[in-house]
């Protein structure tokens, strides 16, 4: 067997081990790491909106003498304010809600976790990386280039997105550089769940049958799917528009329409055709960036409660109703653009029925900690502050799922808060819950414990403070996607909370330093690991820590258990690793 | 409870387990038994064909909103590119049936190899000249004045048409990499020009060809389905 041996000890370049990489683990800290560089530009982002919704008639001289033009005339300008609101939006839902839970820990631990040396297309893999690096560059450059970034939100809604320069600031080349980074991003996305589908399906070890699948392998493999059909309809919604902005089509550009003074010579294209494409894309988005973090809870509860996952198939059944529920509800975004009352009803009742595995999943997960001898650690931490972001988001959810409470609603605050908790804070939970869990597969080192806690108490007070107050903001009727509301009489009165908001966010943005220090001190300082510090069962804790460039070297893996057979009784210890031939039950 | 779901998971035996050697798991580390291009090439065709749903869905939408839609009238060169795009799927199914008839022993020369390059690069022919008759059918539109922006109906001819040839284009060069190979492994003249191409193991270079058949017959009938959509949909 001199074949993988040889693949053992292949040496390369530099260039070609961690740049030019075909190796997945290091695809996977490359996205990583690109998702960390992209949350850092989207916090500084919020950090601009902030500063203006709390202070709006500040000046701030030291901002000002580094952009004149966001300045001009005193305080921030509104045209700059709706630009960082777009990039902000933007860049955390696609490179970095997208790109961190399923590119970065896929990459790495899905191939391992089903007992793959590699992914099944190891080129396109490594492509697919470069593909969204390009896409994120030509995303910053948007921030650049005259005019500056785009005003039209991260939806990009048509006409605003369609016009061009004649309809405001940044909706020039920069939107025109916006429409075209996404469409990059749609591709590099869908050779990555290309590489996720087909490696699961033909690329598992021996013994590794579907239920003996982490369910970390099944969410990555529900997300894939989901990737795989939403973000084609975002790619074709993509080239419409930028047909619509440089070829002189008229697919979303309505006809008559006199902007500025000017009549646009375009006619008999919908707006609402844009809207339907970029929801019917955008729904499953939103779960594509949830999903990777509900596998990862499931695994990490599991582990650190010492206890199976409470009912493993309906855990995967509700992945799959979410992930199939996800293409039908799209138009619950739309309520307010005049649909007809009766397809608002049918909209309210698919929505309405994510809820029900998504109990499913909330109740399993309680289960699974129920009883248990549960370990706090950081991973763990994070883990049930994800199921208690879930639920908090999940509720504000089912309340906006309803047409008639959806229309006081849908342009307030409520939304804003609704869909930071759920999907930025929790999806970002899930994150970091991975990230103190597989550090030391990854980097062969422990985080601090010490400093992941404190991390995590920061930062779940923190974005409670920010984001809970925004709901009274939203029922109070406080607009979102204004950059200024004092100017409303009725809503003077509210400043004071946003005041607080802008202060908690600013506190918990500080927060994450401790985060960083401990991220790149450990990489250096932490203490060093054996293969399996958690005592977890899955694949990739049979291997040594960092693993070797093939995962298993010399040998191949054979699983004989499932992945969660913790607390065992009558085993010599409280768990069982999937390779493990030998059971001993005690009976 | 706890015990309960160690008893079941201990009696599932392990060869319920994937796709490999001895039965079920891991085949894909052996290349020439592996299943992962035409998986792989399964799924690129799903996302394909959700682009042109998209594409549909858009284009009947606009249809429906516009009172004054006017088709733009079918070039009749379309009808020959359509034949030669079917032609070469039936000329690609004989490189395949060639390719069943390559053994290891005849790999330089056999008469089952000189087939197959032949009918390999007929199809490439074929497509080729699909390609350059689309070219066509847009210089004629062209000149009768219909542009892109004309009407929402010639935009989308030509965004459709445009969209599937690109994807064709991409057909095309995976069966030029994939002849070329053939011609170098098969002793042709140019044989030492060709190192770059890389190696392909005999059992390799057939699932890669059955991927690409796939994909190219998928291209035929989104052809077929783009035509229909375009100019018999009302
Ligand atoms: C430091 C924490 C954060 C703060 C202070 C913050 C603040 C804001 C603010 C003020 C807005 C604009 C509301 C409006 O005027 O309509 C906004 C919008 C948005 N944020 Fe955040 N955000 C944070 C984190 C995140 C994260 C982690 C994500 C997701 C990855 C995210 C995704 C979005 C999205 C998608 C929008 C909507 C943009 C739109 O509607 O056009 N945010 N955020
Ligand atoms: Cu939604």
């Amino acid at each position: 067997m001199a074949g993988p041996a040889a693949v053992h000890e292949v040496r390369r370049s530099f260039i070609r081990r961690y740049i030019f990489s075909v190796d997945h683990k290091v695809i996977g800290i490359q996205y990583l790491l690109l998702a960390l560089v992209s949350v850092t530009v989207g916090m500084i982002l919020s950090v601009f909106m902030r500063l203006r919704l709390a202070w709006p008639e500040e000046k701030w001289p030291l901002l000002q003498q580094l952009m004149p033009t966001a300045f001009a005339g005193g305080p921030m300008t509104p045209e700059f304010y709706l630009s960082m609101m777009t990039m902000h939006g933007t860049i955390m839902v696609f490179f970095v809600l997208t790109t961190a839970p399923l590119s970065g820990f896929g990459n790495y631990f899905l191939p391992i976790q089903v007992g793959a040396r590699d992914m099944a297309f190891p080129t396109i893999n490594m492509l697919s990386f470069w593909v969204t690096f390009v896409a994120l560059g030509v995303m910053i450059c948007a921030l650049f280039v005259t005019g500056g970034a785009p005003i039209s939100g991260w939806t990009g809604y048509a006409p605003l997105s369609a016009l061009g320069e004649i309809a405001g600031p940044g909706l020039g080349l920069g939107q025109t550089l916006w429409v075209i980074s996404i469409a990059i991003f749609c591709v590099a996305s869908l050779l990555t769940s290309l590489n996720f589908l087909t490696t699961t399906l033909n690329l598992r070890a021996r013994g590794m049958s579907l239920t003996r699948m982490p369910l970390t392998v099944w969410a990555w493999f529900t997300t894939a799917i989901l990737a795989l059909l939403a973000f084609p309809v975002l790619l074709a919604a993509g080239i419409l528009l930028i047909l619509d902005r440089v070829g002189g089509t008229s697919f979303f550009i309505p006809a008559g329409l006199i902007v500025s003074d000017r009549v646009i010579p375009h006619e008999g294209g919908s707006p609402l055709l844009w809207q339907h494409l970029f929801w019917f894309f955008g729904h499953p988005e939103v779960y594509i960036a949830i999903l990777p973090g509900m596998g990862v809870t499931s695994h990490i509860l599991s582990t650190f409660a010492r206890k199976p996952v409470f009912a493993y198939r309906a855990m995967v059944g509700a992945i799959f109703a979410i992930g199939f529920i996800s293409y039908i509800v799209w138009g619950h975004h739309m309520f307010m653009s005049g649909m007809s009352p009766y397809s608002s009803m049918a909209f309210s009742i698919t929505t309405l029925a994510v809820g029900v595995p998504s109990a499913i999943k909330t109740f399993n997960w309680l289960a699974t900690l129920w009883g248990g001898q549960i370990r706090f650690t950081a991973a763990m931490l994070f883990s049930i502050g994800f199921v208690s972001l879930f639920v908090s988001g999940g509720v504000t959810g089912l309340l906006l799922a309803q047409p008639a409470v959806d229309i006081a609603l849908h342009d307030t605050y409520f939304v804003v808060a609704h869909f930071h908790i759920i999907m930025g804070v929790a999806a970002i939970f899930g994150i970091f819950a991975g990230l103190h869990y597989w550090f030391p597969k990854m980097f062969g080192r422990m985080m601090s414990e010490t400093l992941g806690k404190v991390h995590f108490w920061l930062t779940l007070l923190g974005v409670y403070c920010v984001f809970m107050p925004m709901h009274f903001l939203g029922l109070a009727g406080g607009l979102r996607r204004y950059a200024q509301l004092t100017e409303f009489e009725f809503l003077r009165p509210l400043q004071p909370i946003h005041v607080f908001i802008s202060v908690a966010a600013f506190v918990t943005i500080a927060a994450q330093l401790v985060f960083l220090f401990n991220f790149f001190w450990s990489m250096k300082r932490g203490q060093a690991v054996g293969p399996n510090p958690w005592d977890s069962t899955s694949l990739e804790w049979t291997t040594p820590s960092p693993p070797p460039h093939d995962n298993f070297g010399p040998l191949e893996p054979v699983v004989y258990h499932g992945p969660y057979e913790y607390g065992v009784p009558g085993a010599s210890k409280d768990y069982v690793m999937q390779t493990e031939p030998e059971v001993e039950v005690g009976r | 409870m706890v015990a309960r779901t160690l008893k079941d998971t201990a009696g599932i035996r392990f060869d319920t387990g994937g796709p490999g050697p001895g039965g079920n798991g891991g085949e894909g580390r052996e290349p020439g038994k592996s299943q992962v291009h035409y998986t792989g090439m399964f799924f690129a065709l799903a996302a394909i064909g959700m682009l042109f749903v998209a594409l549909t869905s858009a284009y009947v939408v606009r249809q429906g909103l516009d009172p004054a839609w006017k088709p733009v009238r079918m070039p009749a060169i379309l009808w020959f590119n359509t034949f030669a795009l079917i032609t070469s799927s039936f000329t690609l199914k004989k490189a395949r049936w060639a390719l069943t008839r390559v053994r290891v022993s005849t790999l330089s020369g056999g008469g089952a190899t000189a087939a197959l390059y032949g009918w390999l690069t007929l199809t490439l022919v074929l497509g080729f000249i699909f390609l350059c008759g689309q070219l066509v059918a847009w210089r004629r539109l062209s000149l009768e004045g219909l542009y892109l922006s004309t009407s929402p109906h010639s935009s989308f001819f030509y965004l459709l048409s445009g969209l599937h040839g690109l994807h064709l284009l991409g057909g095309i060069a995976a069966i030029l990499w994939l002849d070329l190979i053939i011609w170098r492994d098969h002793g042709f003249p140019i044989q030492r020009g060709l190192n770059w191409l890389g190696k392909l193991e005999l059992p390799v270079l057939r699932r890669k060809v059955e991927a690409t058949a796939l994909y190219w017959h998928s291209m035929g009938a989104l052809w077929v389905y783009l035509l229909l959509l375009l100019f018999a949909w009302r």
